[in-house]
């Protein structure tokens, strides 16, 4: 066993604008700050909105070019100004066929026993790129919009892919675009856990996390001192936490001073 | 690491299993082939002991598709028919390859070298010691040998690169 952290954290929801990409870059960034950078994010969105994240023009799939084993690791990895290896994707993902899925995810589990890497995916969750990345991953990181009633529809797919291929990753869901007007958010929230689903972290609405696009980074690198990225950290040591007790990578993690949990309370 | 987490939450929502898509998706990928089909690529672990990781423990997918699940667990519910199973496993989702250019910041950056060159690279590397380095030397030598700097500029442009103006402008945008 490697005691480097190691693991696949994918990113995922089946609905569009829920804050995956936004999450994707600010768990990787979060992690980093804590002390376990990632090896790489990996863009397996055919949208390719990580890869423009991080300042990129989308060209090539590498992503695709990895996981098809044309290419090594090392020669997928493209610089950030985060610090943190791209894996950039291209549109040509939305043209991997189902036949590809199995042998991507088992190519990802591989990479997930010596590397970590963060994962975002596109709504599109049973296309045959982001199966693999539900099905490879050791924590399934999945973000819940707290701004309209989307809940119920975001993830019979997810839920239903993992019953069907019997795999079963630490899944951590986490609320984002939470803001403080309390009618909505606290209806939603109690509908949400009336369902037995918990939100590990409530991630605020800010502008910090729109602002980030423009630092080509995560909002955890552009505005370290926001809500938005203080809740992002807390929710990248939780996920590690459940990592670690999946892989048994090494500590490494500087917990540092407790975060304070945010003032939206499920039961009002 | 002096913080507890709490236990783990739910695997799912409650409502979600009755949900058609649940249990359209449930059956949407076949089950594991018997021989993995991924070739071992460069970064593949090759020779290492298996290793007490979750991912070795997923089991298999032996015994098809995960449909039996779904009706274990909600067995009060008609299933779809087999058809409708069929057309949604089969049916790769419309691509959409219509996403805007770029709508956020200007890209600083491009892709290069390209999938193509990278895996060449790689393969001659299977055969020979060679440091990215050099090649990296040869190449800017190629392309600055008999090539005036505005030349260089413009072959920059022409692989998409917008070549901004440095501050303070010495001299005219060429
Ligand atoms: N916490 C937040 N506060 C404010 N805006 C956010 C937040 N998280 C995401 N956004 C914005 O919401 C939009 C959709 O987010 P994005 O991460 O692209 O979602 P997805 O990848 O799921 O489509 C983006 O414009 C993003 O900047
Ligand atoms: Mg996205």
């Amino acid at each position: 066993m490697t005691d480097r952290p190691h693991g696949i954290i994918t990113v995922a929801s089946g609905k569009g604008g829920s804050g995956k990409t936004t999450s994707a870059l600010a768990i990787a960034g979060a992690l980093k700050k804590l002390g376990v950078a990632p090896d790489a994010v990996m863009d397996l969105d055919y949208g390719a909105s990580l890869t423009r994240s991080y300042g990129y023009t989308p060209s090539e799939g590498f992503s695709e070019a990895l996981l098809d084993g044309r290419i090594g690791f090392a020669d997928a990895l493209h610089d950030t100004n985060e610090g943190i290896p791209l894996i950039p994707a291209s549109a040509t993902l939305a043209a991997v066929e189902k036949g590809r899925m199995h042998a991507w995810r088992d190519r990802l589990r591989e990479l997930g026993r010596e590397k970590l890497i963060v994962i975002d995916t596109s709504d599109d969750v049973l296309s045959a790129p982001v199966a693999a990345a539900i099905l490879a991953a050791d924590v399934l990181a999945i973000p819940t919009p707290l701004t309209q009633k989307a809940y119920a529809r975001a993830y019979p797919e997810i839920a239903g892919l993992l019953a069907g291929q019997k795999h079963n990753p630490e899944q951590v869901w986490f609320g984002t675009m939470v803001d403080q007007r309390p009618a909505l958010t606290r209806q939603l929230l109690r509908e949400i856990a009336e369902d037995g689903v918990e939100l590990s972290v409530l991630i605020p609405r800010g502008i910090a996390a729109d602002e980030a696009d423009y630092a080509a980074g995560s909002v955890v690198m552009a505005s370290p001192k926001s809500k938005v990225s203080t809740a992002y950290v807390e929710l990248a040591t939780m996920i590690y936490a459940r990592l670690r007790r999946l892989t048994g990578a090494a500590p490494g993690i500087d917990a540092g001073r407790p975060t304070r949990p945010l003032p939206v309370a499920v039961n009002g | 690491m002096t913080k507890t987490f709490a236990p783990t939450p739910q695997r799912q929502p409650r409502s979600v299993g009755g949900d058609p898509a649940f249990r359209a998706a449930a059956a949407a990928f076949p089950a594991e082939p018997a021989v993995p089909a991924a070739p071992p690529g460069p970064a593949a672990s090759a020779g290492a002991p298996p290793e007490p990781n979750a991912a070795a423990e997923y089991p298999a997918d032996a015994g098809g598709s995960g449909g039996a699940v779904a009706d274990e667990q909600h067995g009060a519910q008609p299933r779809a028919t087999g058809g409708a199973h069929e057309e949604r496993a089969t049916t790769v989702p419309p691509p959409t390859l219509s996403f805007a250019p770029a709508v956020l910041p200007e890209s600083k950056m491009t892709i290069y070298p390209g999938v193509t060159e990278r895996a060449r690279l790689a393969t001659i590397k299977t055969h020979h010691r060679l440091a990215e380095s050099i090649v990296a030397e040869y190449a800017l030598e190629e392309l600055f040998r008999q090539r005036t700097d505005d030349d260089i500029a413009a072959v920059l442009r022409g692989r998409g690169h917008s070549l901004r103006r440095a501050r303070p402008a010495p001299r005219a945008d060429p």
